[in-house]
Parts: structure tokens; C-alpha cells; sequence
């Protein structure tokens, strides 16, 4: 069984492709405002050296957000169109959640702007705080309060260490904890920030 | 074997897919995100977006099925790749790399404007020299061809576009979006009895649609200062006809410098029950056809980019799968992506 | 930190932006403000020749952001002109306003909450060709332009 697993929706650009839950190719590399130019290159890149075409996955595992409004909407675009046309299921993983390992205990936080942070938090496979906003000073607080959990993701911003994500790991890690996407035609980016009513 | 054209267009406020097989056109489905814009007065970038990735799928399915194509049979894959919101432009531009890249099968960009253009060609062929007076929200140009995908823009607007300033004034004036449909509408009931100015009225091809918008403004804001009423209708019909009047006093005379066969309408603003009357009216002595593109054209669809595409494929005119989307593109660059 | 400088022409204004675009760096914001005509997509243009950007500039009102990638940073241009009744509307812009570039915004009062730490200039009209600009900021990292406003334009 092969999956294809794509990340845009921060400032890196991932992809993964994984036969039987192993990871046969994977590249991940910081592209900011470049992921609509490059995703595409880097998905046919990585088909040519596993020798496969989009028609091949019976499963495509991608971030649905939050993060950049544009970046998300790039991965989910392609996940969507290819999960439509060839039936493949599709399964969408929280951008947070992706930036870690399902097995492990992890805060996984994004620069939300205006002095806050896009926050998740997780203790192997189990949802301690579901993906909100908070404020920077909130989630320092947060921090110090699950002090035995690694930091995984943007921190300059807060001027504190991080690790650096792995979406690739991240998605293929997750990914059996959620179910495929019953309408893929329905399919849309989580953005948080939501205040539309539309 | 058939030529079959897949086009993809999601610059603006309208997702839209349609199929082209050789020169019929098989599918053409657009949805349309006006209503939701109307509120906030005009399109809203990051609303088309998020628009625009939930209708795509839908759009695209309804497309095949209307047309009753396989993607295999599609000859090659096209898509608006600018000028547009760039948020919008890139939807619709993965959609399309998805599909090409799935399918194998050449990526062709196409500008919007050029789109436009095109449009007319649903109506009657185009003939050379031609002179497209494309009009829209965003943009104003005076595009001479002398044969297909040949380009010369000899004027445009220096500040807002036509359509613009369509817009802004209908705002000042409490009028809804979209503003060149309200003022076009009110205009019947009123008459010209505001005088405004015409900024650039000289001999070159060049507009500058901003001065109107402003002079409207103080305008309003000097006859509400001294207490007095606005008369909308005779305003809104005051502002249409200087606009138009100004659009073709100075486009009209490159009939004769371009020894130009056919004029055609592009854009949005052809939809303008005043421009497609007084085009008609004021080229009626003249040696030269005028095709006035029918309502569907004149608003975002992808059956227009299917059409240019149709002669760009015939060209090779292709991408590679890093194309970016291009929100400032210009039509002179047509052939730079 | 505050400074007035009267432009009586459109090479005056060329001036004002040229010094003010020398000295932009990264993340830097300008809220831009005035009535209809006052020239604020005009300052614009002028500031994106000083920042080396090819393309043509023009009124983002109908697009609410343009962006220009060509000149020595990305320049985010944005008219909130639109935007006035929006107020808790998630527009997306935060990531531009507080992004990799410089983001001049056209009618930034009506978006005042989402600006981060902007350098203010409101554009006075006095008559068809004359303009007062004050430039203003209670952020210390516009101090240095200030001031290169008052050396380089003798105000």
C-alpha cells in the first residue's frame, strides 16, 4: 500500500511517500512564499525516484492547518484534486499534531501574529489541549506548566529553543489515529482564526 | 483526433472549469461567489481563497460529467495563471498542476486578459488588425493585434482602472456591489446633468480614471457640506457617460492609426448597457466591425481561457510544473511565465 | 517621535519617499493615511522606485493586497479603503503586515487593531498641488528614518 504525505502549511515544504508505513522518499525544506511554485516539482521529484505515478496511492495523508492561510491551501489542493479523481482515501492531520510523533509528548506551537501563538498539545496519541490560539504569555505559562514536554516547532519568535519539526514522520505517525475524509468534496482547511459566517 | 482543452480559472471571485472539444464548447461551469462579497462590499482576497478550495472539486466534477470526457482524452491542461488575487490564482493553479502532472498531459498559462479577448471569439472570429478596448474591475488597456496572440498595448489607465472607479464612486454614493452594475442600472433613470471633469483628454491613448472618482467625491461631499441633495441617478448617469464618452473619444481614433478591421469588448465593464450602445452608435459610419461579447463573457469564466488556450496549444506554448501564479501579469509578457 | 514636511510638488513627495525607502528594513509597516486624491498610492509608486521594484504600482483598492517581489524587499501594498466596517473580519493579512517585507497600508486607520508597530503618515491636502505629510511613530525603529528625514529634507 502506498501513501503520500505533503505538508505546506508553514514555512517548510514536505513531502513523503511511504509504502506499507515505511518511508521510501521523503524531502523537507524551508520555502517561504515559494510552496506554489515548488510542491508540485517536488511530488513529481519524489515519484521518479520510487518509480510511481499520483494514480498509485491508495492513501493520501495531508496538514489541513492551522498556519498560513495560502500555504495550506496549496498541500489541500493537490491532496483534495488527487484523492477525487483517483479515489485514494484521503486523511487530514492537524498541521500542530504533524510537526511531532504521535508516540511521543509534545507542544507543538506556531507564530499565530499579533502576539500569539497557534498552540497544540499531545501525550502519545492522546489530545491534551486541541489546537486553539492563545497568547504568547498564555503559552508560556502553558509551557512551564508541561515543562517535562519537548517544544516542537517556530520559537524564536517567543525567544525560546525548539525542535524542529519532522511533518513527514509526523503525518505517517499520525495518521492511523484518524479517520479517512468521508466527502473529499466537502474537504476544507482549518483556519482558527474564523470570523466569517459565511 | 480531438482537441480537448481542460481550462481552470480562479482569479477573482468566480471558480469556474470548462472543456473545450476542437471548437465546441462541451462544459463550462462557473460558480459564483458575488453574493458572498457583496457585503463587504466588494471581493475580499482571502474569502475568494477559502472560496475558491471548496468549490473546486465540485466545479471539477460537474465539468467531466457535463462533458462526458475522461481525463485521459484531455488533450492538455489550462489554467489562469494572472493577472488576478493571488491567494485565488493559486487554487486554481494546483488544481491544474494536480491534474497535469496525474495525467500527463501539457500545462498550458493563460492570461486573464487575454482570456477576455478571446471571449469574443464564442460570438465571431477574430479579425486583424483588432482593437480590444478591454474594461474591467482591475483593468483598462487598449490592446492592438495584428494576428493571433500578437499583443501591442498602445494606452492604458496610468492610475485606476475603468471599472474601479465603476466602483468607488458607487460606494460614495451608497450604491451596492458590484458598483457598474448599480450605476449601469440607476443611469436609466437619470440624466447627465453634473458636469465633470475629463482628466488626460489629449491624443494619446493613456486614461487616468482616478481624477473622475475624485472630482464625484468632492462633488458629493461639497453639495452634502452646503446641506444639499445628491442627486443619485442624474450622478451615477453623469459619471457613466463621462467615463464612457472619455473611453472612446480617445480609443476610437486608433481605428484609423491601426488601420484596424474589427474592434471587440473585453472585460467586465463590456458589460455596460451605455459602452455597448454607444460603441455600436459611433461606429456605425466607420468601415469596421464591432463584436459585442454576450453577458456570460463578460464576467470570469473559463470557457474564454479555454479558447486562448486552444491557440497556444496549437503553438506549444507550454509550462513546466514549477508555474507560478503571476497576480501583476502583464499581457505584453503574455509569453513569460 | 513626530516630523512635518511640506511637499509643493510631485518631486517633493519623490524626494520625501526616496529617503524614507533607503532606510526601510524588514518587518517595517507604514499606515497611510489621507482623504481620497491625497496622494497616498502616488507616495507609494515613489517609495517602490526607491526600493528597486520593477513593476508598475498601482491602487490596490480592488485586489486589497498587491505584492511586488522584485526590488530589494518584497513590498506588500494594501488599501483597508474596503475594509472600514470589517472590524473583527480574519482577513488573512497579518502574515504580509508581519511578514518578510515592507507592507505600506492605504487607509490603515480602518484596520488600526491588526497593524503591528507602524510608522504613521497622514497626507494633508492644501490646494491641487501642495501636501503636509506628517510622519510619526511611537516605535523606536522608525527614529532612524526620522531623523534622515530631517537631515537629508532640512526640516
Amino acid at each position: 500500500m502506498y501513501s503520500l504525505l505533503l505538508d505546506s502549511s508553514n514555512t517548510n515544504l514536505s513531502v513523503g511517500i511511504c509504502k506499507n508505513n515505511q518511508i521510501i522518499y521523503q524531502n523537507s525544506f524551508s520555502c517561504w512564499q515559494r510552496q506554489s511554485e515548488l510542491m508540485i516539482p517536488e511530488i513529481e521529484k519524489g515519484l521518479k525516484e520510487v518509480s510511481l505515478s499520483l494514480l498509485d496511492f491508495e492513501e493520501i495523508v495531508c496538514a489541513k492547518g492551522p498556519g498560513s492561510y495560502t500555504g495550506v491551501r496549496i498541500a489541500l489542493t493537490i491532496a483534495k484534486i488527487i484523492s477525487q479523481m483517483s479515489g485514494a482515501k484521503l486523511i487530514l492531520v492537524s498541521s500542530l499534531m504533524a510537526m511531532g510523533n504521535a508516540n511521543k509528548k509534545y507542544i507543538a506551537l506556531m507564530n499565530a501574529r499579533s502576539a500569539r501563538s497557534y498552540i497544540g498539545i499531545y501525550d502519545q496519541g492522546k489530545v491534551i489541549l486541541e489546537d486553539t490560539i492563545k497568547t504568547n504569555e498564555e503559552v508560556k505559562e502553558l509551557i512551564k506548566e508541561y515543562s517535562s514536554f519537548e517544544v516542537v516547532g517556530e520559537g524564536s519568535y517567543l525567544g525560546i529553543e525548539t525542535t524542529l519539526p519532522n511533518e513527514v514522520e509526523g503525518l505517517l505517525s499520525w495518521k492511523e489515529l484518524i479517520n479517512p475524509e468521508e466527502d473529499v468534496l466537502k474537504v476544507k482547511p482549518v483556519y482558527l482564526k474564523d470570523n466569517y459566517g459565511i | 483526433m480531438d482537441k480537448i482543452i481542460l481550462a481552470i480559472e480562479s482569479s477573482c471571485d468566480e471558480t469556474s472549469i470548462a472543456i473545450l472539444k476542437n471548437d465546441e464548447l462541451v462544459a463550462n461551469v462557473i460558480s459564483t461567489q458575488i453574493a458572498i462579497h457583496q457585503k463587504y462590499g466588494g471581493v475580499m482576497p482571502e474569502i475568494a481563497s477559502r472560496l475558491h478550495i471548496e468549490n473546486i472539486g465540485v466545479v471539477l466534477k460537474e465539468a467531466l460529467e457535463t462533458a462526458k470526457i475522461t481525463m485521459e482524452e484531455v488533450s492538455a491542461i489550462a489554467v489562469t495563471s494572472g493577472p488576478g488575487l493571488i491567494g485565488a490564482l493559486h487554487v486554481g493553479l494546483q488544481c491544474a498542476k494536480t491534474l497535469a502532472l496525474m495525467y500527463n498531459k501539457p500545462l498550458i498559462p493563460v492570461h486573464h486578459l487575454a482570456g477576455h479577448i478571446y471571449a469574443n471569439e464564442f460570438v465571431s472570429p477574430l479579425k486583424f488588425p483588432c482593437l480590444a478596448i478591454v474594461v474591467s474591475g482591475g483593468n483598462t488597456e487598449l490592446v492592438v493585434m495584428d494576428k493571433h496572440l500578437s499583443f501591442n498595448i498602445i494606452g492604458g489607465t496610468i492610475d485606476d482602472a475603468i471599472g474601479e472607479a465603476f466602483d468607488k464612486v458607487a460606494r460614495v454614493v451608497g450604491l451596492p456591489y458590484p458598483g457598474g452594475v448599480s450605476i449601469d442600472r440607476l443611469s436609466k433613470e437619470g440624466k447627465p446633468t453634473y458636469v465633470l471633469p475629463r482628466p488626460k483628454d489629449d491624443k494619446t491613448y493613456d486614461y487616468s480614471y482616478s481624477g473622475i472618482k475624485t472630482a464625484v467625491i468632492n462633488l458629493v461631499n461639497n453639495l452634502k457640506q452646503k446641506g444639499q441633495e445628491v442627486n443619485v441617478p442624474n450622478l451615477a448617469c453623469s459619471f457613466q457617460k463621462t467615463a464612457v464618452d472619455l473611453l472612446l473619444d480617445k480609443a476610437l481614433p486608433a481605428v484609423e492609426e491601426f488601420n484596424i478591421k474589427q474592434i471587440v469588448l473585453a472585460g467586465g465593464v463590456s458589460a455596460n448597457s451605455y459602452l455597448r450602445e454607444q460603441i455600436v452608435e459611433r461606429t456605425k459610419n466607420k468601415d469596421v466591425e464591432v463584436v459585442i461579447p454576450p453577458l456570460w463573457c463578460t464576467t470570469d469564466n473559463a470557457a474564454m481561457i479555454s479558447k486562448v488556450a486552444s491557440y497556444l496549444y496549437d503553438e506549444k506554448v507550454f509550462a513546466d510544473l514549477s508555474l507560478s501564479a503571476n497576480p501583476n501579469w502583464k499581457l505584453k509578457d503574455y509569453k513569460n511565465f | 517621535m513626530k516630523v512635518f514636511f511640506t511637499s509643493k510638488s510631485l518631486d517633493d513627495t519623490k524626494k520625501l519617499a526616496l529617503v524614507i525607502a533607503k532606510n526601510l528594513t524588514r518587518g517595517m509597516v507604514i499606515s497611510l493615511d489621507g482623504d481620497l486624491g491625497a496622494g497616498k498610492t502616488t507616495f507609494t509608486k515613489s517609495l517602490s522606485l526607491g526600493l528597486d521594484i520593477k513593476e508598475e504600482v498601482s491602487s490596490p483598492t480592488f485586489n486589497i493586497l498587491k505584492c511586488y517581489f522584485s526590488g530589494k524587499l518584497p513590498l506588500y501594498h494594501i488599501d483597508a479603503y474596503r475594509l472600514e466596517d470589517q472590524i473583527n473580519m480574519d482577513i488573512g493579512l497579518e502574515e504580509v503586515i508581519e511578514g518578510d517585507g515592507v507592507c505600506v497600508i492605504e487607509w490603515g486607520r480602518f484596520i488600526e487593531e491588526l497593524i503591528f508597530e507602524p510608522l504613521n503618515i497622514k497626507i494633508s491636502i492644501i490646494n491641487a498641488s501642495e501636501r503636509i505629510f506628517e510622519i510619526s511613530s511611537d516605535f523606536s525603529k522608525y527614529d532612524l528614518i526620522i531623523n534622515k528625514i530631517k537631515e537629508e529634507l532640512n526640516v
